[in-house]
């Protein structure tokens, strides 16, 4: 049985297609978008790094750790992946949870378990999302869990960058019940530039999902000074309208919450500041309806 | 999303007239005030009939009372009534206890919950004329005088309740009132008296003074509207109309709807004057209004407009009504609940779904007035219509906390197993806050006491010695340090229950008997099935159920303590028995890794654990079997409710610090099958599974469940769909009950800064809603603290 690093497994998802939703967090990602909002799945192996923030540093895991990768921080603590052993003792002793591994080996059936706990809750619109990092990265695992979903009589669903071999593409078009396509970037030297790679197999790839009987909807992430100006969205509703103009655009704001995060990475993240007003949003939204699409965003229509 | 039905459509989209506008205004800009007029009218019956039986001087008393007090109409009313002529009076009463009111009438003013103005010359009058006469007489100094030293020895285990006020948390059968009218049931109980004799005659004798006295008090409201016709402010019209219906009432049943919702109102109005009492429960008005309803909208009499203002009018009136506690009761039921609970929806007789217009009509009124009362409940099921569930989530996500649900598949047989019949399990209805009961002939008692299981395990990991007093108060059980296995510990808990059990059973007697003895109700007798036909009083056994509940608190403590000690002290011994016991002598002084580590290193309830989630459904099943074994004074059985109100708060206050990392006196876990707060770390999913594993049949008194959502899911068609999902999973895992307070953290926070600009926004407080600025400062910021699900 086919094993992956899941670096979370979220309950009740509503933001990630129809129903309720568990939605399984894959570790490893082709791509190394600078906004992105899950860095800890943006590389495979698991690490254990410190939540600062509930540190409230007593030093019990600089004393349990033999490979002495652990340094005190002003505030929290910072672990040297280079030296640390993986061996766990650390993340025993925390009193409070802050140091976390994140991610777990998981199998196939490890996560049906998970899966299988919310049943009650899908009813017929809800099932599992398949979301990292990147899916199709770990294809085995991936293409045998929603075999499983599939068998289970559970919906699938997948949200992907697209960035894959066009035969793997392909399998997880005939596997799945509902590609979440996300396009970032249309021009391509801009795409390469904040993402590390080229755009273009993944409008190749694009161009074959929008053919398939699978239902897509794309999604464009609103990164403020990178993917959310008037002319990207509308260079990738152009595109997706030239290719099957019945697919719809969900636009999503820009959400700073994983700042925190890339703080206990170590890493420096865009400097960015507020999500967009929902004017702003219509606006972008506008830009992409003009194509003859049907778009939409959180928040678009408020209860009277 | 639209229903297939046109005029539950129109009801969806009606409008708020002006005239509920106006009135609504009306109830916050009316200072309250406490209120002896009652009182002094009913110590004047006493003093001047010494010798009567009790349940002839409680009936005259009644009488002079409703032919007595200040009557008042305000204009733009439609349905009309009151116990006082002042909005939100509280009464007092002095037949059930004074003593409270002697050391805190200055105070009302000023204690920090449930705030009362108080006139200077009825403290005077209070004080030369009231209180001397009821010294040693009322049910509080009687009780106090029988059991009081033993209910202070138990009490921090085994609080008994209803020791100082009449027995409310009732249903009355309002349909057999809508039927009779108080004509018709003074004329069955004359017909009674002529074949009974001694007590039996007695008792029909005192149902016939109500009666006569509900008439009159009908016929004065006639009256009253009559000479408004002219008076500016009012139409005449509406006044003629007025009139003609009261005065209509006092001699027959109603007929059209307008008729039916006014009787109704009155029945309320009388019960609350004869006993002052919480909770006298509408039950399932949508069932027995609507031939009314019907009959009046086929006859072309009733728009949807007219019916949905009266129905508004009638939740107006729900607020009129507010009932006075002590400060130490206001603090454990904050926001003065007075339990007018609609139960909407459910199935009928045949099983199949009841929910009609009317259902539509009450939620659209809750959805435009969002006031606390009435405390309105949907009973769901499996077949409950898809637009049913995704009105009652819409209302839901206007943030006033209710409609709260109920799930019929989960309570119709837990009540069966109880030994009700299928017909009247099917038709059940709720009572005060969450309490589970028959429509209309039973008196559940459902608030007979609370038993701090968390405190029984206390004392069972020290010797029986109260960390907080250092007095003996359980058995001699030993103490953790001795404690060998985790079976040790179970077994002292055990036997700290059992040293509670038996005295605190004999207490809830010897109150019960007392209230039959000093409180006999004969308005109340006369609407509760069983009690006319057996001549009985419903205080001494006249209703076709009694029962009596007893709540166990609070099974997420319980099992977050009992887990951390199985887990982290003997299997994986962290830490020895004997450095526990002494931290939680200590109260973690200088432990706080220790502490951190039993909070954050054991598994706790609400996340989906199966194994951990088994021990409080253990230790529940133990309490509610143990309750069986015992027989109350009326000749009923005792059974476990899961909820504490606001109790918690204050139950936490006398348990020291626990095993689950919980510092001494913080609270206990809100509602009582919530997880305690902030440990519930897998979202409503997993807090909903672990909640299901504990058997709902033992929870038959009723079960409390809050959760919070934030507002973004009710913000569009899309989240209210997953939302009717998820209250479609709540019914297939047969939870009882569940609410939700749906609001922004920020308006909490603001309403904190400025409790001006929010009189009006009402919270879930546990099985009841309060406006969050009139709860004390504690409890506000405990709200605020809960935990809140954010979506992705």
């Amino acid at each position: 049985m086919n094993t992956a690093n899941i670096f979370d497994i979220k309950r009740f998802g509503t933001n990630d297609g129809s129903g309720i939703r568990t939605v399984v967090f894959i570790k490893g990602c082709p791509l190394s978008c600078l906004w992105c909002h899950n860095p800890e799945g943006l590389f495979k192996e698991n690490r254990i790094w410190c939540m600062n923030n509930l540190c409230i540093g007593c030093e019990s895991c600089i004393a349990a750790c033999e490979a002495k990768a652990i340094t005190r921080l002003e505030r929290g603590v910072r672990v040297d992946h280079d030296v640390c052993t993986h061996c766990g003792a650390c993340l025993n002793v925390c009193p409070t949870g802050a140091l976390r591994v994140d991610g777990i080996k998981m199998s196939v059936a490890e996560v049906m378990a998970e899966i299988e706990k919310d049943r009650v809750f899908y009813g017929r619109e809800g099932g599992v999302t398949l979301s990292g990092g990147e899916c199709t990265a770990e294809p085995e695992f991936s293409l045998e869990l929603l075999k499983e979903c599939k068998k289970a009589g559970i919906h699938t669903a997948i949200e992907t960058c697209l960035f894959a071999k066009p035969e793997i593409m392909a399998a997880f078009m005939e596997a799945a019940d509902l590609i979440l396509a996300d396009l970032k970037l249309f021009d391509p030297k801009l795409h390469k530039e904040a993402t590390g790679v080229d755009n273009a197999l993944i409008l190749s790839n694009f161009e074959m999902l929008a053919k398939g009987a699978t239902p897509v909807i794309v999604r464009i992430p609103m990164i403020p000074g990178y993917t959310a100006s008037v002319s990207n969205v509308s260079q990738i509703a152009e595109f997706v309208a030239s290719k099957n103009p019945k697919i719809p655009i969900e636009l999503l704001n820009y959400n700073p919450l994983c700042e925190g995060k890339y703080y206990a990475l170590g890493k420096e993240f865009i400097n960015c500041t507020e999500p967009f007003s929902q004017k702003e949003m219509e606006v972008f939204a506008c830009a992409a309806r003009a194509h003859g699409l049907n778009v939409s965003y959180e928040g678009m229509k408020e209860q009277k | 999303m639209k229903s297939s039905n046109t005029s539950i459509n129109k009801i969806s989209e009606l409008m708020q007239s002006e005239r509920i506008s106006g009135l609504r205004a009306k109830l916050f800009l009316e200072e309250r005030y406490a209120s002896i007029e009652q009182a002094h009218i009913v110590t004047e019956v006493y003093k001047q009939n010494p010798g009567l039986p009790v349940n002839i001087l409680r009936a005259k008393a009644l009488k002079a009372a409703l032919l007595g007090m200040q009557i008042r109409i305000d204009q733009g009313e439609l349905i009309v009534g009151n116990r006082t002529a002042g909005i939100r009076g509280g009464v007092i009463f002095p037949e059930s206890g004074l003593s409270w009111v002697d050391n805190e009438i200055e105070n009302l003013k000023t204690r920090p919950q449930d705030k009362f103005g108080v006139r200077a010359e009825d403290i005077k009058e209070f004080r030369e004329e009231i209180l001397p006469f009821w010294k040693g007489r009322t049910l509080e100094d009687v009780l106090d005088e029988r059991i009081g030293d033993e209910m202070r020895l138990i009490g921090k285990v085994a609080k008994i309740n209803q020791t100082d006020h009449a027995q409310g948390h009732i249903c009355p059968d309002t349909k057999l009132w809508l039927k009779e009218g108080p004509s018709g049931i003074l004329k069955n109980a004359k017909a009674h008296i002529a074949a009974a004799s001694g007590e039996q005659a007695q008792f029909y004798e005192g149902i016939v003074i109500a009666m006569e006295g509900a008439s009159a008090f009908m016929n004065r409201y006639a009256e009253l509207a009559f000479s408004l016709k002219d008076s500016p402010g009012y139409k005449a019209e509406e006044m003629l109309e007025l009139s003609r219906i009261c005065a209509k009432l006092a001699k027959e049943p109603p007929e059209t709807f307008h008729e039916a919702v006014q009787s109704a109102w009155f029945l309320y109005v009388l019960l609350h004057m004869e006993s002052n009492a919480s909770s006298f429960s509408p039950g399932r008005m949508d069932q027995y209004l609507y031939p009314f309803y019907e009959k009046d909208k086929n006859a072309g009499r009733l728009s949807l407009d007219k019916a949905l203002e009266l129905v508004q009018c009638l939740f107006i009136k729900f607020n009129h009504i507010v009932y006075l506690r002590s400060s130490g009761s206001a603090r454990y039921f904050a926001g003065f609940p007075i339990g007018f609970n609609v139960a909407l929806g459910g199935v009928n007789k045949q099983g199949e779904d009841a929910s009609n217009e009317l259902s539509y009509l009450f939620l659209r009124a809750q959805e435009h007035l969002g006031l606390p009362q009435p405390n309105l409940s949907a009973r769901v099921h499996k077949d409950s219509p898809e637009y049913f569930l995704y009105r009652c989530s819409q209302v839901i996500g206007r943030g006033s906390g209710m409609p709260q649900l109920f799930n019929d598949e989960a309570v119709i047989p837990a009540l069966i197993n109880r030994g009700i019949s299928k017909e009247d399990a099917l038709n059940y209805a709720i009572v005060g806050c969450v309490e589970l009961t028959t429509m209309g002939n039973s008196l559940g008692w459902s608030d007979a006491a609370m038993f701090n299981m968390v405190k029984a395990l206390e004392l069972a990991l020290n010797d029986g010695v109260c960390l907080l007093s250092g007095k003996q108060m359980g058995a001699k059980t030993g103490t953790l340090a001795e404690f060998k296995t985790y079976e040790d510990v179970e077994a002292a808990l055990m036997k700290q229950i059992d040293f509670f059990f038996s005295r605190m059973i004999s207490c809830c007697e010897i109150v019960e008997k007392a209230h039959a003895e000093l409180l006999p109700s004969p308005l109340l007798s006369s609407v509760i099935q069983g009690c006319m036909e057996k001549g009985l009083d419903v205080t001494a056994g006249g209703a076709v159920y009694n029962l009596s509940g007893i709540q166990a608190i609070q099974c997420a403590n319980i099992e977050d303590s009992l887990a951390a000690l199985k887990t982290l002290v003997f299997e994986q011994k962290r830490f020895s028995p004997q450095a526990v016991h002494a931290a939680l002598v200590n109260n973690f002084e200088g432990e706080e890794l220790m502490r951190l580590t039993l909070l954050n290193k054991a598994p706790k309830y609400g996340n989906d654990v199966e194994w951990v989630d088994n021990i409080a459904n253990k230790w529940i099943g133990i309490f509610s079997k143990k309750l069986e074994q015992y027989t109350n004074a009326r000749g009923g059985i005792y059974h476990a409710g899961l909820y504490t109100v606001s109790a918690h708060v204050p139950m936490g206050q006398n348990v020291g610090a626990t095993p689950d990392g919980r510092s001494s006196r913080e609270p206990l876990a809100d509602g009582g099958m919530s997880a305690v707060y902030g440990r519930d770390m897998k979202g409503p999913t997993a807090l909903l599974k672990s909640v299901s594993r504990v058997d709902s049949h033992f929870g038959s008194n009723g079960t409390l469940l809050n959760m919070k959502f934030l507002p973004d899911l009710f913000m569009h068609e899309d989240g209210l769909k997953k939302f009717v999902s998820l209250i479609r999973a709540f019914v297939e895992l047969k939870i009882i009950h569940v609410q939700f307070n749906v609001v922004r953290l920020e308006d909490l926070l603001k309403a904190q800064e400025n409790p001006e600009q929010y009189r009006s926004l009402t919270i879930r407080v546990a099985g009841y809603t309060a406006y969050f600025t009139e709860l004390a400062r504690d409890l506000q910021n405990e709200i605020i603290k809960r935990t809140s699900y954010a979506s992705l």
